[in-house]
């Protein structure tokens, strides 16, 4: 069987806190396949975002991958050198961050960071001018831009100028971290549109990190949940929006108010657990309306229901 | 005057901008102009529009934080920018409080809750050295913060953000106020719990006759809470109409592209959007409709002249020359 694109195997990460290490994942597995979409959805202290920034290995301090595998194409993302990383970053898995201001050099026109990229990757003088102008049509923002400083531009385009960097050497896997959080909904319509449009045309593979659900809906191809650094549920889009099985899963559908429907949204009760005293057993068990004796003491593994269907949960075993 | 035909606030045409550019180049951010709406006892009305939009100044301008630069605000048929014209007395403050979105940053974290909540409490009068604490305890009650012992004396940081805000809410209630402005109250909270908050916020206004300004970018979560629904653009009010109304049938066309960009289950990224990309221009506005340049179904007169507020129907308010022309 040939290797998937992205192979994440029981992903742990800790926080190094001065009172002892706080796991902020815990065994999470998934695989991402070419030209896949998958969309990783959790509140605030997931994960989601942990595991994104480990897969790709740019976790900050205090944060240590303490154990599990990342194998792109096989290859051991996490015994890479400084200098394989530097080269595996970028040409074969880019990232889009949630603010595109951060994420820029206040001091360097949109020209200079496209040219910075390709540079770090051997490609420079008119090739390189050549190519910033093309990612600019790509995205769609005028070419007079590549003049501009990043303040110059408003969100929506300097998060397009992002996603177009990001695609600077057409790698075959993106992240993208609430890449569209901080924008209007209009403007972040406008901005899944084009994605969406350039990965059909494109064909890379995305990683999508969000807390907004209802957006994963329209254009992701798996979902899958994290609850307090778990991932406690995957499943194609469909499957998952029909017949989401994990009551985590069931609860932040139904929590989320929806234009098109006049069904009150329901809360689920409590609130996410801190990462620093979770819960034993399963970690949503506090705010579980289904929760059995099991579900206090031991913690569901992430087992198969169903075709391509993934879920953590005592009660769907037993079911 | 029918006291009973009075709203409890009434804005007319309110207006205010802000000094902008260089020393040299002064200009004039027009962040809200001649916005009109009513808001009554018992009743939630929602603003929504994007960034920029003038919808946290209508908060500002009501809570008197900013100054206006014309119309008239109407508290109980008394028009407050004549009768207070510097700022907003002691009375007028306690009957319009304010709910920020930043639980974690409207609360000062040196303080208890005890603290928060007693402070408005003494300061307006409402209770007594002696019995503040039981009126705060009552008010955690009041706000789903049960057993209230358990946290009257802890520190904002020991609460989680929903807990934060309930606090921030209960505050608000201190001096007992007749106007709740609630801005953007849940868009810092966690998807699961939103919806509790903004329950909360509904069941205030049904028990305590509190009239709610509701404050947001979700439109789902405005549908779902609001009465009435005003849309702002580019400090413009659109559109005002009941909230289920403007779902189901925007009639301004600014209206209708903010109903189609929220994610629908089943709808899709391929579904086209009905106008042009784009920001709405605050300085130095071209004469006409401020959505012009994106509207798709434009006339002669939207880039000569801005449209009226006209009624559709009941309730239903639209600036548009789309329906200017189409009611004449």
């Amino acid at each position: 069987m040939p290797e998937p694109l992205l192979r994440v195997e029981n992903l742990d990460v800790a926080y190094l806190a001065a009172d002892g290490p706080v796991r902020a994942t815990s065994k999470v597995s998934f695989t991402l396949e070419d030209g896949e979409i998958l969309g990783l959805v959790g509140e605030s202290g997931s994960g989601k975002s942990t595991v994104a920034k480990a897969a790709m290995r740019v976790l900050g301090q205090p944060a240590v991958i303490t154990g599990g595998s990342v194998r792109f194409r096989g290859r051991e993302v996490l015994r890479m050198s400084d200098a394989e990383l530097r080269q595996w970053r970028w040409r074969d898995v880019s990232m889009v961050m949630q603010s595109a201001l951060n994420a820029m050099n206040p001091v360097m026109t949109v020209l200079d960071h496209v040219l910075d990229t390709l540079a770090a990757h051997g490609i420079t003088g008119a090739a390189a001018k050549k190519r910033a102008g093309e990612l600019l049509d790509l995205v769609e923002i005028d070419r007079h831009h590549l003049r501009s400083y990043p303040h110059e531009l408003s969100g929506g385009m300097r998060q397009r100028v992002v996603l177009g960097i990001a695609l600077a050497l057409t790698p075959p896997l993106v992240f993208m971290d609430e890449p569209t959080t901080a924008l209007d909904v209009v403007v972040e319509r406008q901005i899944m549109r084009k994605l969406v449009a350039l990965q059909a045309e494109l064909g890379f593979a995305v990683l999508f990190i969000t807390h907004d659900v209802s957006l994963l809906l329209e254009f992701a191809t798996r979902i899958g949940v994290m609850y307090s650094g778990r991932l406690v549920e995957v499943a194609p889009t469909q499957l998952f929006r029909d017949g989401a099985r994990h009551p985590y899963s069931k609860g932040l559908l139904g929590a989320i108010p929806r234009i098109d429907s006049d069904e009150a949204p329901v809360s689920i009760p409590g609130s996410p657990p801190s990462l620093k005293n979770p819960p034993p057993g399963c970690r949503f068990h506090p705010r579980c309306a289904d929760a059995l004796d099991v579900c206090e003491t031991r913690e569901p593994p992430l087992v198969q229901i169903g075709a391509d269907h993934w879920a953590a949960c005592h009660v769907l075993e037993v079911a | 005057m029918n006291a009973a035909a009075t709203p409890l606030l009434e804005l007319r045409d309110v207006s205010t901008s802000f000094r902008v550019g260089g020393f040299f180049t002064p200009r004039l951010l027009k962040a809200t102009q001649e916005v009109s709406f009513t808001l009554d006892r018992g009743e939630i009305v929602g603003v929504v529009g994007e960034s920029g939009s003038g919808k946290s100044t209508i908060a500002r301008l009501i809570s008197r934080l900013v100054p206006t630069t014309g119309g008239a605000m109407l508290l109980d048929g008394d028009d407050v920018l004549v009768s207070e014209p510097r700022r907003a007395s002691l009375a007028y403050r306690r009957r319009v409080q304010m709910i920020f979105q930043d639980p974690f940053g409207s609360l000062n974290p040196v303080h208890t809750v005890a603290h928060h909540i007693e402070r408005p409490l003494l300061l307006h009068g409402k209770a007594t050295k002696e019995n503040a604490r039981s009126a705060a305890l009552e008010l955690l009650d009041d706000v789903g913060l049960r057993p209230a012992e358990d946290f009257i004396d802890q520190h904002p940081h020991s609460l989680s953000g929903g807990q934060r805000q309930r606090v921030a809410i209960a505050r608000a209630l201190a001096p007992e106020p007749d106007i709740i402005l609630a801005d953007e109250p849940t868009s810092m909270l966690d998807v699961s719990i939103r919806m509790d908050v903004l329950r909360l916020l509904d069941d205030l206004r049904h028990k305590r006759g509190l009239a709610i300004l509701f404050i947001t970018h979700d439109l789902a979560a405005a549908k779902h809470l609001a009465d009435r629904i005003v849309v702002m653009y580019a400090g413009r009010m659109m559109e005002e109409a009941p909230a289920d109304q403007l779902v189901k049938e925007p009639a301004h066309p600014y209206s209708q592209l903010l109903m189609a960009a929220v994610p629908r289950r089943g709808g899709s990224l391929h579904d086209p959007l009905p106008a042009d990309p784009g920001t709405p221009p605050l300085v130095d506005p071209r004469p006409g409709c401020p959505f012009a340049a994106r509207c798709r179904q434009t006339v002669a007169a939207c880039t000569t002249t801005t449209p009226p507020v006209i009624q559709l129907g009941p309730g239903h308010r639209v600036a548009c020359h789309l329906h200017t022309a189409r009611t004449q």
